[in-house]
């Protein structure tokens, strides 16, 4: 079992399965940033309601497991779902124009693809509320003291400074997302972790599989833990619970 | 011929003595080749801008600041000495901080046994009763049972000069214990300190407060960049045109302008 | 909706297949929870104080080894130990301690880091001053450090077992029959309304998560008005 490496087969799942980690870890961290900020937005309303909804969304979100979270997204949405609809979704097409377009992703990638994008916007959320509430609240004063307006204080003032506290933090939870990406082998979705278990079974080379697929979680996480020193001077990941 | 009253007699024993101490901070040398020593009863003040190593110095005498070269000797014991158990010697030189530094978890009275029962091993009762008899000096006792964070600043620095005095200290270190003081407070930390010189303790103040200088000390120590320029009884280096150097001079001038 | 079945198998998303068979469901996640969040507590105790006192290559060796657990999915772990510590080490380990050691062995690496953060968030006067009173390091760690740190770390600890509770329904794929489980075996079995089966067992484990979520920010408001 220790004996010999893998088949160049076998290394060529685990290569594929962890392009599907990347490429789902890269597309979940653009649009849970882009939602979290949005929630954070929401949850910092002056409208009681607003910010009560977006304050129950981001706990409810936070506060279950992914993996139940994406059970709901796969096994519950699909009886959910109109029949009709599901078989549209199951069915093969093309995006875009034919011959350029990318193949339709399989059930198991969107609903991966959702739950790990939402679980984590809320993460993103609350890491872009810590880093305005970081703000020194004399910025603030100081801004109304020179006549500006809110939105300016905010456009010009807090968000710049917000952004730069939260990069480090937000890198972290990037980080968490590819971490968190390989729980969508329970849904069946072939990305790292699937194909090292896939590799596993067939093979019986348990420490070479498992050894290969760690290798290159490290290494996901180190590169953007490297980019994140470089171009902030600040490691990651956060030292705080929050995943 | 007797000596002058402000300087006391040569065969009042040695307490502390530097010889020849420097340090660096890799390249940047903090004290260059400083020497000093301080007898029994003596009240010392060091004064000089800020960076100049004072506050270094200091911590040279309870080995809180390592050095690379030279020897310092408190109560005849050489910090150097591998033998030297430290932490023991510590217990010995009182040591009072500009930030206080009482201990937020304990109250008053915890703060004042801790050490005492710790290091010096003494029972909890014996820790306590002196403690009381240093609270009462510094005029806290009604305070014992407080934490350190219901006090005013001169409360607690009053309590932590009480802390260092249990140990039964042959010496007392004073790192700027007014620097962080509202102005209103400082008179009743000097009023402390200035007791305990007239009963006779043996001090090393680093201080701004040149008032308590000419008044309390005996001798007084300019430092600038890690040297001591200034080694005078304060009486000649305070009088008009007296003795001291131009540096020295000029930093006087500087905090006399307002 | 269709409440009949949750009710139906109320007991069996509880408790499992107990008391005819094995303790299984929210109980057994509970289990899980309470021993990462002992265990872990230690690991975090121990490695962040050594992470404060050690120096040199000892360090540089602790730091890495932490780091490699904080970046290594937890659904890994968990393969190493379950798969390759009976070939390793000859060892068979049972799937409720392979979950429990990967858990504690990475929330353990996460809490040291905060043991450390507040270790070194207390001012370095208070060390000189306990030091100038003649404690030893050991007695200023245990009598000075530790009663000042200890309380405000309190709500990151509790922030950190929410993610101890969520991380046990990973012991689903090692075929540990906690809550996330025996929900499958439920959604399996009846074949209908996984929508609600799911909705109620993320409930449950919102119920958990939420307390200690509350918990957390009651300890942090009492530390902040604490005077410092």
């Amino acid at each position: 079992m220790f004996d010999g490496f893998l088949a160049p087969r076998y290394i060529g799942w685990m290569i594929d399965g962890l392009g599907v980690t990347l490429g789902l870890s890269a597309l979940a961290s653009v649009i849970a940033l882009v939602l979290g900020f949005v929630l954070c937005v929401l949850r910092l309303s002056p409208s009681r309601p607003v910010a009560g909804l977006a304050a129950a969304w981001l706990s409810a979100f936070r506060n279950t497991p992914l993996l139940v979270q994406l059970f709901f997204w796969y096994f519950g949405v699909s009886a959910l779902l109109p029949d009709s609809l599901m078989a549209w979704l199951n069915a093969p097409h093309r995006i875009g124009v034919e011959a350029f377009g990318a193949p339709w992703p399989p059930f198991e990638m969107l609903a991966g693809l959702l739950g790990l994008s939402l679980y984590s916007a809320a993460f993103m959320a609350e890491e872009f509320r810590a880093g305005i509430y970081s703000v020194a609240p004399g910025q603030t004063a100081a801004g109304r003291a020179l006549g500006m307006t809110s939105t300016q204080i905010w456009i010009s003032i807090i968000l710049p400074q917000a952004v730069r506290i939260a990069r480090a933090p937000l890198a972290g939870q990037v980080m968490n997302v590819v971490k968190n990406s390989s729980l969508t082998m329970a849904i069946g979705l072939a990305e790292l972790s699937y194909a090292a278990r896939q590799v596993e079974t067939e093979t019986f080379q348990a420490f070479q599989a498992f050894g290969l697929a760690t290798l290159f979680y490290i290494g996901a996480v180190a590169l953007i833990g490297g980019f994140s020193q470089l171009a902030w001077g600040r490691s990651s990941p956060p030292t705080g619970a929050a995943r | 011929m007797t000596a002058p009253a402000d300087e006391p007699p040569a065969d009042v024993p040695v307490v502390i003595d530097i010889q020849g101490v420097s340090k660096w901070y890799g390249a940047f040398q903090v004290l260059n080749d400083c020497a000093l020593s301080v007898r029994r009863g003596e009240v010392l003040v060091i004064c000089g801008p800020s960076g100049s190593g004072k506050s270094t110095l200091l911590k040279t005498v309870n080995g809180l600041e390592a050095f690379q070269q030279g020897a310092v000797t408190v109560d005849g014991v050489r910090l150097d000495d591998p033998k030297v158990d430290l932490t023991r010697l510590r217990s010995r030189v009182g040591m009072v901080f500009q930030h206080f530094e009482l201990f937020p978890h304990l109250t008053v009275m915890q703060n004042l046994t801790l050490a005492q029962v710790k290091v010096l091993g003494r029972s909890q009762a014996e820790a306590q009763a002196r403690g009381l008899i240093y609270l009462e000096r510094v005029g806290l006792i009604d305070h014992r049972d407080k934490r350190p964070a219901q006090l005013s600043g001169g409360q607690q620095q009053r309590v932590a000069i009480a802390r260092a005095l249990c140990m039964d200290p042959v010496v007392m270190l004073f790192d700027e214990p007014t620097s962080s003081l509202d102005p209103e407070m400082v008179a009743e930390v000097l009023d402390v300190m200035a007791g305990l010189a007239a009963d006779g303790m043996t001090m090393i103040c680093v201080t701004h407060e040149m008032g308590f200088a000419r008044r309390v000390a005996d001798r007084v120590v300019f430092m600038d960049e890690g040297r001591i320029l200034d080694d005078a009884p304060a009486k000649a280096f305070f009088a008009e045109g007296g003795v001291r150097s131009p540096r020295a001079d000029a930093f006087l001038n500087r905090l006399l302008r307002y | 909706m269709n409440p009949s079945v949750i009710t139906d198998n109320l007991i069996y998303f509880l408790v499992g297949p107990w008391p005819q068979g094995p303790l299984g469901g929210a109980a057994l996640t509970v289990i899980l929870t309470v021993l990462s969040a002992a265990l872990s507590g230690v690991l975090g105790l121990v490695f962040g104080v050594l992470l404060s006192v050690l120096r040199g290559p000892w360090l540089a060796v602790l730091r890495l080894g932490l780091g490699l657990f904080r970046a290594i999915p937890v659904l890994m772990l968990i393969f190493w130990i379950y798969f390759l510590a009976p070939i390793a080490f000859g060892l068979d380990v049972p799937g409720v301690g392979s979950v429990v050691a990967a858990l504690s062995l990475i929330g353990g690496a996460y809490l040291a880091h905060t043991v450390h953060a507040g270790i070194e968030a207390l001012p370095r006067g208070q060390w000189a001053a306990a030091s100038a009173l003649g404690l030893s390091r050991r007695q200023t760690l245990w009598l000075v450090v530790a009663p000042q740190v200890l309380p405000r770390m309190a709500p990151s600890v509790v922030n950190q077992w929410i993610a101890l509770t969520k991380d046990t329904s990973l012991a689903y794929v090692i075929g540990v029959a906690e809550l996330s489980f025996v929900a499958t075996q439920v959604s399996n079995r009846v074949m209908v309304y996984p929508a609600e089966i799911y909705l109620f067992v993320a409930v449950l484990y919102f119920i958990l998560c939420a307390g200690f979520e509350l918990a957390a920010g009651r300890l942090a408001r009492r530390y902040r008005s604490l005077p410092a």
